[in-house]
């Protein structure tokens, strides 16, 4: 296997890939080559938007050629930019997130944004996939119905599960992303 | 390319309020003078003005009332992707859809748009900014960015259009011209060339000033004045792009075109640019054209194009422009006496079609009387030409044009013109029975009906009326414009005995002999063009109107009393 995947070369897949083995490498490299439309690359923490920005400022790639959120940071955009299509005014003092996933998930299922979306990105990168919960996946599939869409994640590294059940990774986020390639050599 | 899909006019000038949703091609504006078509255009330009320099004066709002502010939006879909951007533009994207309108947000099934509101307070200040009912909720308010302004801005080509020849600031020439003319280039080399060719040619000119302004210097010790001489100022031949102009083979500029010319050649240049804005507003579009050059200036400007994607936003005056624009393409605005301003799209039906093409000229005055045929006209505009060497008030005067019924279409045309917005009437022969439908829709429409005596035909209601003296004056002009020989041929055909000279006002005239010269008239056609119903209305009926019996003079005068009338 390479140290490297082409992920502007995926329609519609995931990638396999355990830390440390050139996942953001990969993220970085897909966002630098990338024309026209920016890239949306979502993930899970704040932390982790801050450690992609950092990657891709020192790959010296423009800032234009990607918007980088997290999951919920973004969901909660699109809350507030369409309430009336989302049917959710939150009140900033105390989200609720799956009200907010939920409502994020109504929206986009509506199809009224999808020409938005086209207009908006020119493909969705999802990180750290192992994380998402089974809303952040049907919200990702939404996305996905819009827009080429590679996610990338370790499912060995399931680690916290306080948002909800996690999607079955063989049964189901296999079955909606197919297996698009496999990063395994130690890149650090 | 973007398309204005909804324009919102609030307090400005002479509009109280206005909503129209024009459609893409071609969308000309008629209607009576002050009903607000060149503001609506004015509405337009200034919110999508890329620079924003201008200035407003208590007479731009509504009744000069300043409690209010003037609140212009308008609406652009077919958006590009720059302004279709979620992260950016996400809580000012909204809705639209040619049947249920405007939405805050954008729905399925309905076309992304964004609203650019131009908002004029007490202060005088304009603020532009995005809006939508949310974003303005929540107090966001953002200006559209330059770049995007610029894509948006329309071309206005005014009844002096001489600006667009010259590479200045508004001109189509400099939109279209892909690089900025600006220092560094050609013009900056032409202003130094200039400044060295000239030399110090004014020197001889300004010798005593240079005298004196050294001798002062000497004596001062200001040095680099010692010397001093007289240059061209550098700063005074700093060219800018308004400097380059058109100039034709011979060297002369085309400024000189004259007005029609320049207009159709700046159109023509608009057109055919694929870079240049998405919006050109023309005011009068037929202004120092004649009517075929009129007809050239349409097509190019996709008069006849399905699907026309440039929008173009003009007012008119002229009925070659009705007639040469489908129906879809024509709106006529109309003031509802509150300020109010009401646009109505002519019909896409081929009933106001052939009525535009038929009666083009009515469409341009408020108040439409619509005969059934050229001799109720001709008869009404020769009462007009009576009553104005008398000084009365006219049909014309009060606002009233004349529409031709054409006869079977009398009743679908004064629909159409009453669809429209128009104050309309229908003046029509009795010798036709109309169905209950017919009356219902005249009724429903709002159109008042004047008609003659049950059964008769305008001719033959005249010969009943008239007095012995007009019935003898009638069968003259008959002979004068007919001939005797067709004139007695007709009478011959009613009854055997007839001849003209049977009407003479001496012998008297019968009943039965007026019936047979009213069916003799009506069948011979003696006055089926407007010139001989002119002659009918202005030399015999007109003098002689209160002498006529009951049935013509209380029609005329109702008639004469609708028009006058304002509603």
């Amino acid at each position: 296997m390479s140290a490297i995947i082409d992920l502007l070369g995926i329609g519609r897949g995931s990638v396999v890939a355990p830390a440390g083995c050139g996942k953001t490498h990969s993220i970085v490299d897909a966002v630098a080559r990338s024309v026209g439309k920016p890239v949306l690359v979502l993930t899970h923490t704040n932390a982790g938007v801050c450690a992609l920005r950092t990657r891709l400022a020192r790959g010296r790639v423009a800032a234009a050629r990607s918007r980088v959120a997290t999951l919920d940071g973004w969901a909660l955009q699109i809350v507030l930019a369409y309430p009336e299509l989302t049917g959710l005014r939150p009140d900033l003092s105390a989200i609720s997130y799956p009200a907010l996933r939920d409502a994020a998930i109504r929206a986009l299922a509506s199809g009224a944004l999808d020409v938005i979306l086209r207009a908006t990105y020119g493909r969705v990168i999802v990180d750290e996939y192992q994380d998402c919960s089974d809303q952040q996946h049907r919200l990702v599939l939404e996305l996905a119905r819009s827009l080429p869409c590679a996610i990338l994640g370790d499912p060995l590294q399931r680690i916290f599960d306080f948002g909800g059940t996690l999607p079955d990774w063989q049964g189901q986020v296999l079955l909606d992303f197919p297996l698009a390639g496999e990063l395994d050599e130690p890149f650090r | 390319m973007p398309v204005i899909r909804f324009v919102q006019v609030s307090r400005f000038r002479g509009i109280r309020h206005a909503v129209w949703a024009p459609c893409p091609g071609i969308n000309a504006i008629i209607g009576a003078g002050d009903t607000g078509k060149s503001t609506l255009l004015d509405a337009i330009e200034m919110t999508l003005a890329p620079r924003r320099n201008m200035s407003f004066s208590d007479a731009d709002f509504w009744s000069l009332d300043v409690s209010e502010p003037i609140d212009i939006r308008v609406t652009i879909g077919d958006l590009p992707d720059t302004l279709l951007d979620l992260d950016r533009y996400g809580s000012f994207q909204r809705g639209w859809h040619s049947i249920t309108g405007l939405s805050d947000e954008p729905t399925t099934g309905s076309e992304v748009v964004i609203t650019i509101r131009l908002q004029v307070d007490q202060d005088l200040d304009p603020r532009w900014c995005l809006y939508s009912d949310r974003a303005d909720a929540d107090g966001q308010a953002r200006e559209l960015p330059s770049a995007e302004r610029q894509r948006l801005a329309p071309v206005r080509l005014g009844v002096l259009a001489h600006h667009h020849l010259a590479w200045g600031n508004r001109s189509v020439l400099n939109k279209i011209t892909e690089a900025p003319l600006g220092a560094g280039s050609a013009l900056a080399d032409a202003a130094r060339q200039a400044r060295s060719a000239f030399g110090d040619a004014a020197q001889a000119q300004v010798q005593d000033a240079i005298t004196i302004v050294r001798d002062v210097a000497n004596r001062t010790g200001i040095a680099a004045a010692a010397n001093a001489t007289a240059l061209l100022d550098a700063h005074g031949i700093s060219f800018t792009g308004g400097a380059i102009a058109l100039h034709d083979g011979d060297g002369v500029p085309l400024r000189n075109l004259g007005t029609g010319s320049s207009r159709l050649l700046i159109a023509g240049v608009q057109a055919a640019a694929s870079n240049t804005s998405p919006f050109l507003l023309i005011d009068e579009v037929e202004h120092g054209l004649e009517p075929y050059r009129i007809i050239r200036l349409l097509h190019t400007l996709g008069s006849k194009q399905p699907a026309s994607t440039r929008q173009v936003f003009l007012t008119t005056h002229s009925a070659v422009v009705i007639r040469e624009l489908a129906a879809r393409q024509i709106w006529r605005a109309g003031d509802d006496g509150t300020g109010q301003v009401i646009l109505r799209q002519a019909g896409a039906t081929s009933d106001e079609q052939a009525t535009l093409r038929a009666c083009a000229e009515a469409f341009l005055a408020p108040k439409v009387i619509v005969c059934e045929g050229p001799t109720e006209i001709g008869l009404l505009r020769g009462l007009d030409l009576h009553w104005d060497t008398q000084g009365y008030g006219t049909f014309g005067s009060y606002g009233a044009a004349m529409a031709d019924g054409g006869g079977g279409s009398m009743i679908t045309r004064s629909l159409c013109f009453a669809a429209l917005g128009y104050r309309t009437c229908l003046l029509r022969d009795s010798d036709v029975v109309f169905t209950p439908q017919q009356l219902g829709a005249l009724a429903q429409a709002g159109v008042t009906e004047f008609f003659w005596d049950a059964g008769l035909s305008t001719e033959q209601q005249l010969c009943m009326s008239l007095p012995d003296q007009q019935i003898e004056q009638f069968v003259q002009l008959a002979v004068e414009e007919q001939g005797k020989d067709k004139v007695e041929a007709d009478l011959r055909n009613r009854a055997a005995h007839l001849t003209v000279d049977h009407y003479s006002a001496g012998l008297g005239i019968s009943v039965a002999e007026r019936e047979f010269l009213g069916l003799a008239a009506k069948k011979g056609g003696w006055f089926k063009n407007i010139t001989l119903g002119e002659r009918v209305g202005r030399e015999i009926l007109a003098p002689n109107l209160a002498a006529c019996s009951p049935s013509v003079t209380n029609v005329i005068n109702a008639l004469g009393n609708w028009t006058a009338a304002t509603h």
